[in-house]
């Protein structure tokens, strides 16, 4: 039997490995399992682990990964296409993909008329909620729809992260305890920005004390002072183009193909611009390369330019209008 | 033991001794608990917050033999004990920035496999795992994955971002935040006392403050004090050892400046000099409570300041005093010493002209704007800011309007300003009359009589300068010369001379957006300010084609509205003009006569007419 695991959903990959492992006896399991790097394959050792017969077992697991990807393409290729056909019957032989696989490759069209595909791909939007919640409840604690939206919002949309996050979450709030934003905002690290775009965010609605203070946590957050300006900078870019394109009356999604912005990062920008009178942008923007300037020609310490602009913008709404 | 540092001492045997870091610690606590440890844990965060720390206790707390799990790591049955002594062989620790290489890690993933010799579980704990090489950390994801049962990983880094994102995502990943400076100062004070070391006053938060949240730091630093000082330890070995200059000097500054009480400022600026103290570690450390001063201004959150509970107070008496316009010129102007503190020949020099410039211009936009030509209540009333809410703009004291602006006035008084301290006021000081011009209208009403007294006391070849334009000195008949073209020439020269201080900053502000721009600068100066409009003088025809062209024109003319506060244009010209006769010529004139300049300063006075001598 021939089995092709791929995709990217790395969590969902090794699970489904793991459950076919877990078809063989525990007791002799090391003796009927045999993994071998698809890097380092040749044609004798898989064929040696294939007709091995099975010890006390009616099978014979051999997992391969990426095997796929690095044989190479020719003799070697054909070579292992052809063996493909004498696999013993007593044998379940599992290739495992990590990237994406060429559909156009003669292994895969073989293991597709002959064999099992499965692809593994992460869940998405609300399915991805779904299975959080799921798997938030399968550790025995019970997850705020909201902090399970922001626990996606931070940590990204990888299972595997996911599950780690999750893992921690719910040790922290110990069996049957519910995981709530406010505990997501303590224990998962922001990965996806997220902190930086509410941020910038505050900074648009002009609001100094959540402004500074969303300036302060990413720099206890770790984040290089001069990367922020440079982020600030980016988004600002970002937001003279938004605001360029919605005076030409286009539609978000135009704008997002022009600017070569994701839709939902434009649909955030418009809103954010429309807090900006003409000319402000490109005025904040100017004063970010001279400060830009300042840090590096040492005349000013990166964290006070940041202080400073945040609080010049903030403190610039009240004379500016 | 003979000796052992205080901070390898005082590490903590238990999770309740641990400061700070309550979320990790419960969650680690209730893994221990629910039997929920994960194979591998990833410690980040700055130094010395208690990442190894927590790794040694994580350690224990998997291996303890206390029957009830919650008191685990209980810090005295064998195993705890061993740990503690470092010699437990199945607690591996790993430096890995003495061992980077992919053999060091395929040595210890094959060591992995075999079962712990005396304990229940192996711990591998791979500090500063960040400096592990790629091929080494690809060796190790496998492991990480899938470890044994009877083994687990503690990765401790201070930059995560050099971590693989394969490994991240395989780690129960913990940051630790830093310690703040009232938990670092509880922790000082205990150590002290169990040590029996006797602190003044301030001294842990002054620790604290210099550590920057690393505990480490702090007892590195308290560690030092004690093996010098015999008995009390004081503020002032604390700030000698630190080269820190005593708090005292900065705050005495900071009242100084919210007193607008130049004298005071100078003097605690000279203090600080005398004392021989580091000049640009005690303009930082200005910066630094400015900052504070800003932060808790700004968002009202006491936490975001991280101060000491000392400080703290000090920071609430200042608060009502200060305003976030003023802090902000002040931050400016401080934070850009540093660079010259350490070049000037000149010793204290820059610190002083920063406290003059923070006193002279409480203004934001125009940081040049010289305070004699700004103060004087008839201009900037005339072309109030278009929109700026103010509090009480007083029409009734406002002399007739001058029909052209004077725009670093229009940023000039808007702020709304702390009623100025009167006592604190010197009579004549430049900020004196400022914030009175600025107020509200009683303010102004006193600033007026005071400023008529000035003229007739300096009569010189003829010029007169005078505070007010209604009639204290007989107007010749003259006909052109109105008092407001006068006014408007005044106030066209006041510009001016802005602009020639200011030129080398405008040639460099011009650099970063187009240093073709700033090289025909080099060529051109400015001569005359027409209202709204600057006159330069170029060398060349070439100079002046490229110059108006209209890119480089905005260039320039930004450059300049900004640093002026207002907006202006450009001009170029080639041909020197001949120094007119006229009004506006005389007044240039005028203007550059010591004995005329240091009358319009001391007075706030701006000239309205010029009679020659036999006049």
């Amino acid at each position: 039997m021939l089995y092709l695991f791929y995709g990217p959903d790395e969590l969902a990959r090794s699970e489904a490995v793991a459950e076919l492992c877990a078809r063989v006896p525990v007791d002799v399991a090391e003796l009927n399992i045999s993994r071998l790097d698809g890097r380092r394959l040749k044609l004798e050792t898989l064929a040696a682990a294939c007709e091995a017969m099975p010890f006390l077992a009616d099978q014979r697991l051999v997992i391969v990964s990426d095997a796929l990807k690095h044989t190479k393409a020719g003799k070697e290729r054909d070579e292992l296409r052809a063996y493909l056909e004498r696999v013993p019957p007593s044998c379940l032989l599992v290739f495992v993909e990590g990237e994406d696989v060429d559909r156009r490759s003669v292994l895969f069209t073989q293991l597709k008329k002959s064999g099992e595909l499965r692809e593994f791909q992460p869940p998405q939007g609300g399915e991805l909620v779904r299975w959080v919640t799921e798997r938030a409840r399968r550790f025995g604690v019970r997850l705020d729809p909201p902090a399970a939206q922001h626990v996606i919002e931070l940590a990204g949309g990888d299972p595997r992260t996911l599950q780690t996050e999750l893992e921690k979450l719910a040790t922290y709030v110990g069996r049957k305890g519910t995981i709530t934003s406010a505990t997501v905002d303590l224990l998962v690290q922001d990965s996806q920005e997220q902190n930086l775009f509410a941020f910038l965010d505050e900074l648009s609605m002009r609001r100094i004390g959540a402004a500074l203070r969303g300036a302060h946590a990413l720099l206890e957050d770790g984040q290089a002072p001069t990367y922020i300006l440079f982020m600030l900078a980016r988004q600002i870019r970002i937001l003279l183009g938004v605001q360029e394109l919605v005076a030409q009356r286009m539609r978000p999604e135009a704008i997002a193909a022009e600017l070569g912005q994701k839709p939902f990062v434009v649909r955030k920008a418009i809103e954010q611009a429309r807090a900006f009178g003409p000319g402000e942008l490109s005025e904040l923007h100017a004063r970010l390369l001279e400060l830009d300037l300042a840090t590096k020609t040492g005349r000013i310490q990166p964290e006070t330019a940041l202080e400073l602009f945040v609080a010049e913008t903030c403190v610039g709404n009240h004379s500016g209008r | 033991m003979a000796a052992q540092s205080l901070y390898r001492k005082w590490r903590s045997q238990t999770f309740d001794e641990l400061v700070g870091q309550e979320h990790v610690v419960q969650t680690l606590r209730n893994a221990i608990v629910d039997e929920r440890v994960a194979h591998a844990y990833l410690f980040t965060g700055p130094r010395g917050v208690g990442k190894t720390s927590m790794a040694r206790l994580l350690s224990k707390a998997v291996n303890c033999l206390a029957p009830d799990p919650a008191h685990r790591p209980c810090g005295t049955c064998p195993a705890c004990v061993s740990i503690a002594e470092g010699r437990a062989v199945d607690v591996i620790e790993m430096d890995a920035a003495s061992n980077t290489s992919v053999e060091d890690a395929r040595e210890l993933i094959e060591r992995v496999q075999f079962r712990p010799a005396e304990l229940r579980t192996k711990v591998y704990t791979i500090d500063e795992c960040h400096m592990l090489s790629t091929a080494a950390f690809n060796a190790l994801l496998k492991t990480l994955e899938e470890p044994p049962d009877h083994a687990i990983f503690i990765l401790a880094t201070t930059e995560v971002h050099k971590v693989p994102a394969t490994i991240l995502s395989r780690c129960q990943r913990f940051t630790f935040t830093r310690h703040g400076i009232a938990s670092t100062a509880v922790h000082l004070r205990r150590v002290a006392e169990a040590e029996a070391l006797a602190l003044e006053e301030g001294v842990p938060e002054a620790i604290a403050r210099a550590s920057t949240g690393s505990m480490r730091d702090a007892l590195g630093v308290l560690e030092q004090l004690a093996s010098f000082t015999t008995g009390t330890i004081g503020l002032a070995e604390v700030h000698s050892l630190l080269g820190m200059t005593s708090a005292a000097e900065v705050y005495a500054l900071i009242e100084a400046l919210l007193d607008a009480s130049m004298a005071e400022a100078l003097r605690a600026i000279n203090g600080v000099a005398d004392q021989g103290a580091d000049l640009r570690q005690f303009a930082r450390d200005l910066v630094e409570r400015l900052r504070a001063l800003l932060l808790l201004l700004a968002s009202g959150d006491q936490a975001l300041a991280d101060v000491g509970a000392d400080e703290l107070q000090l920071l609430a008496t200042w608060a009502p005093r200060a305003d976030i316009p003023r802090l902000l010129h002040w931050i400016k102007l401080f934070s850009g010493l540093d660079y010259q503190l350490r070049t000037t020949p000149y010793g204290h020099l820059p610190l002083e002209l920063a406290v003059v410039e923070a006193l002279v211009t409480p203004v934001v936009a125009a940081p040049s704007a010289p305070p004699r030509a700004t103060a004087t209540p008839s201009a900037p009333r005339a072309t109030p800011p278009p929109a700026r809410p103010r509090p009480a703009a007083p029409p009734l004291a406002t002399p007739p309007p001058v029909p052209r602006p004077a725009p670093p006035r229009q940023e000039a008084p808007a702020h709304p300003v702390t009623p100025p301290t009167e006592q604190n006021l010197p009579p004549t000081g430049g900020v004196a009359a400022a914030e009175h011009a600025e107020d509200a209208a009683q303010a102004s009403a006193q600033a007026v009589p005071a400023q008529q007294a000035a003229p007739d006391e300096v009569p010189h070849e003829g010029t007169r300068t005078e505070a007010d334009p209604p009639p204290t000195v007989p107007r010749p008949a003259r006909a052109p010369r109105s008092p407001d073209e006068a006014a408007a020439a005044n106030a066209d020269f006041s510009v001016l001379e802005q602009i020639e201080h200011a030129w080398e900053e405008i040639k460099r502000d011009v650099r970063p957006k187009s240093p073709t721009v700033q090289a025909l600068l080099h060529s051109v100066r400015p001569v005359d300010v027409e209202g709204a409009t600057i006159v330069l003088l170029a060398s060349s025809a070439f100079h002046k084609e490229n110059l108006e062209k209209i890119a480089n024109r905005r260039i320039v003319e930004d450059v300049i509205s900004r640093q002026l506060g207002g907006t202006y244009g450009i001009r170029c010209t080639i041909e020197a003009r001949a120094e007119v006769q006229d009004l506006r010529g005389k007044i240039r004139e005028a203007r550059k006569d010591d004995l005329v300049r240091a009358a319009m300063n001391i007075f706030e006075a701006h000239i309205v007419d010029i009679e020659t001598d036999e006049g």
